[in-house]
């Protein structure tokens, strides 16, 4: 085994890692967002996959692919942001478990157990940065003027 | 050979019909203006398919018999989709809603006419991407809003299991051209045998959802309930088509090497599609449901041909027999289908269209001149769907398996199988008749317990209803000519291409880029230096 | 393999020269009518001085949308660079027609209004 093919197993080995971890990923989050980003991440294991290869055979078609792949990734992240912030606007959650209106007849909904909550934001002692500098003398019109901007 | 943008000329006018019915929509308030522009930009598509003069075109496309079959399918049913939804029901957003209509037909000739994986792709995510759009605009309640979900996360997981197989046949091969991928896979050696068939196996994972074959059909029915007529007229045909295009293209003629372990595979497929969904269709009350696994089960049928053309190998007769039963039950499945779909959309109660079979209880009775139409339209359109004689549908199953009987392969005990597999099709036909017949039952047998209304608005899919019908029976009293049809669909340009004049160039350009000092290379050059 | 660097210096002088310049051209031609909230430090559009874990305007996500869209298209350009130069003209009017196709996305973008703040 040269070191050409060797390069080609690490490369091919850590896209179908990346490949299989969005495949689980997909399949086992319930945030919509996590699981569309599962997808891309299936995408871009595709993607280091076609690169290995177009290298190994020093053929330009894999990158040609992959180009495309992320134009059309990209076309689907406006698609999925547009869908998610809609979903969000109507259940007011990213829980995928929460849409099971359409179903079979007879078929009772699947219900889960609601995700864990985080605590409310009060009780959270996160960090906080001093602001700095000095704050700006801002005139009560220029205000105003920003909150019509 | 001419030029790709002659040749791609109907799709390079839809597409710019389309772009100009976005930006032109942003810019005037009209409605129906866009779906006259649309069913122009359709026509000249039609006249530019009529104009090419088919000719070897080389690279990465290719307008053989299937090409142009699956394209003429494509704009046909393109112009009958954009008729049965002339009146989407979200406000305001017409242009959108004709546009993406006109990219997805678009997509369907793209991919059609592709024979190279990079355009392959394009091709499906453009029938892919607009799709979202439409089932996103079509209504705008909670249940639409989850049928656009369902579809969307699907969609993208599978075109991701696709690419996955696309990467595995680019490294099985070292080539993006189907013809070459072919060509190389012919003769084998162990390691790429085994890469082309782990990229069989997720092409037909990717490809089955988007044709709803059984393990990947769970999105199929909530997305066509939760969706409207129209939409759901457009997901039961255009991805399947463009699906089994590609599946043509990819796993029937480029995996030929792989030929032994593909067939079972699809046979089994089929077997299941076809199973699970006529068994499924017979529980359900919602009209979309019942069709949605009703177009599952299509699906296995259309299946067998493909296992067909797969057992017996590219290039014999029963191979061509089972592509052109695959093409022509296509055809009078799409026909059926469209119509049925259209004819529903133009009932309704209040402002929704009508959801359950219960509905259409008496409606041929229930007076008023456009109800009794539908009833008979919906009602021949059943039979045809059921494959009735002297209806188009039967025309469909009598090609499917009479191609599965004649199956006499290379491989020891094929027969066999394929004995099987069309006993499985005929008994599946007779359980579909059931709930076929259950529909034709409420509408004819029973007293009218309410009047459905006629929507307004809805001439166009009347219209298409009443032409599907017309078609529905054309073809079934003169099946000669569309068999003849389908049997030039199943010419596949396999054969490796010749060089490229562009593939040429775009080597030596590479070569100049990486000479330094060259003309290009001053501006190019010293990237790949440093 | 001898490859010349001399442009990678042009370039660097040409930005370096190209900042001056621009700096001088506000510095001279500037009308002079500071606001306080000129004079706040640039910030894309925020306040500069908040705390970090604020929620952003939902109105940001239209934007983004539709810069990821362009951003990315614009990778079509690379090779198109490439070999345009040395291929047929109908390479060159290629890419044009994809330019024009995405001047059209954002003609179409404009007048939806997703450019306007509100």
């Amino acid at each position: 085994m040269n070191a050409e093919v060797a390069l080609l197993h690490n490369y091919l080995i850590v896209g179908a890692l990346l490949f299989g971890i969005g495949l689980v990923g997909f399949l086992s989050r319930r945030n919509l967002i996590v699981m569309f980003l599962a997808v891309e991440m299936m995408l871009q294991g595709v993607s280091l996959s076609l690169v290995a290869w177009g290298r190994y055979y020093n053929d330009f078609g894999g990158q040609m692919l992959v180009l495309f792949i992320i134009a059309v990734a990209a076309c689907e992240a406006a698609i999925a942001l547009a869908l998610i912030v809609m979903l969000y606007r109507r259940r007011n959650s990213l829980d995928v478990v929460l849409w099971h209106e359409l179903r079979e007849d007879n078929q009772p909904p699947v219900e889960e157990p609601p995700l864990s909550q985080l605590p409310p934001e009060a009780k959270v002692e996160w960090p906080r940065l001093v602001p700095a500098g000095r704050q700006p003398e801002i005139p009560p019109e220029e205000t105003d003027y920003r909150h019509h901007v | 050979m001419s030029a790709p943008v002659v040749v791609l000329a109907p799709e390079i006018i839809l597409v710019v019909v389309a772009a100009t019915i976005y930006v032109a929509g942003a810019f005037a308030r009209s409605r129906d203006v866009w779906v006259w522009l649309a069913l122009g930009g359709f026509l000249s598509a039609a006249v530019a398919m009529v104009m090419l003069s088919v000719g070897a075109v080389g690279g990465p496309i290719s307008v053989d018999g299937m090409a142009i079959y699956v394209r003429w399918l494509a704009l046909g049913l393109g112009a009958l989709l954009l008729l049965t939804s002339s009146r989407p029901s979200g406000q305001g957003s017409t242009p959108e809603y004709v546009g993406s209509l006109l990219l997805t037909v678009a997509g369907v000739m793209l991919a059609a006419a592709s024979r190279e994986l990079v355009l392959l792709f394009m091709g499906l995510e453009l029938v892919s991407i607009p799709t979202y759009i439409l089932l996103y605009l079509g209504r705008r309640d909670a249940a639409s809003q989850e049928a656009a979900t369902k579809y969307f996360f699907l969609s993208i997981l599978a075109s991701a299991m696709l690419l996955y197989g696309f990467s595995f046949l680019y490294g099985a091969t070292g080539s993006t051209h189907l013809a070459v991928i072919g060509q190389r896979l012919a003769s084998p050696e162990a390691g790429s045998l085994w890469l082309a068939r782990a990229a069989m196996v997720l092409v037909l994972a990717g490809l089955g959802f988007k044709i709803a074959a059984v393990p990947f059909h769970f999105y199929a029915p909530d997305v066509y309930q939760g969706t409207t007529h129209a939409n759901a007229a457009l997901l039961s045909v255009v991805p399947k088509l463009a699906g089994f295009v590609a599946l043509v293209r990819v796993v029937d003629v480029a995996l030929e090497g792989a030929r032994d372990d593909a067939w079972p595979i699809v046979l089994i497929l089929a077997v299941a599609t076809m199973t699970v969904g006529n068994a499924m269709a017979l529980w359900q009350q919602n009209l979309r449901r019942l069709l949605a696994y009703s177009s599952i089960a299509h699906a296995g049928y259309m299946l067998i041909a493909l296992a067909v053309s797969m057992a017996t190998g590219f290039g014999t007769t029963t191979a061509w027999e089972g592509m052109a039963a695959l093409w022509l039950y296509l055809l009078v499945y799409a026909v059926a289908t469209v119509g049925t779909f259209a004819a529903l959309s133009c009932l309704g109660r209040g402002a929704e269209s009508v959801q359950s079979v219960e509905e259409l209880t008496g409606l041929p009775w229930t007076g008023g001149r456009v109800r009794p139409v539908l009833a008979w339209t919906i009602g021949l359109f059943m039979f045809s769907l059921a494959g009735i004689p002297p209806l188009a549908g039967f025309w469909g199953k009598l090609a499917v398996f009479a191609s599965a009987l004649s199956v006499e392969g290379p491989v020891e005990g094929i027969r066999g199988w394929f004995i099987v597999l069309a006993v499985v099709g005929v008994l599946n036909a007779a359980v579909a008749a059931a709930y076929y017949l259950r529909i034709i039952g409420v509408m004819f047998f029973r007293r009218p317990l309410g009047v459905p209304r006629v929507r307004e608005g809805t001439g166009g899919a009347l219209a298409v209803a009443i032409f599907s019908a017309v078609l529905a029976v054309a073809i079934g009293l003169g099946p000669g000519i569309w068999f003849r049809d389908a049997r030039r669909a199943a010419i596949i340009e396999a054969e490796a291409p010749r060089p490229l004049p562009m593939a040429a160039g775009g080597v030596q350009t590479a070569d100049a880029g990486l000479r330094p000092g060259g003309e290009v290379g001053q501006g190019v050059g010293f990237g790949s230096g440093l | 393999m001898q490859v010349s660097v001399l442009p990678v210096f042009l370039l660097m002088a040409f930005v370096a020269g190209l900042a001056v310049v621009l700096i001088l051209v506000g510095y001279v031609f500037n009308p002079g009518r500071p606001t306080p909230v000129k004079r706040m430090p640039y910030e894309s559009g925020m306040d500069p001085l908040h705390d970090t874990r604020r929620r952003f305007d939902v109105r940001y996500y239209l934007v983004a949308i539709a810069f990821l869209v362009f951003d990315v298209e614009i990778l079509f350009l690379y090779p198109w660079a490439v070999v345009f130069r040395s291929g047929p003209a109908w390479v060159f009017g290629g890419g044009m027609v994809f330019l024009a196709l995405l001047a059209l996305g954002f003609i179409y973008d404009w007048k939806k209004g997703i450019f306007h703040w509100r």
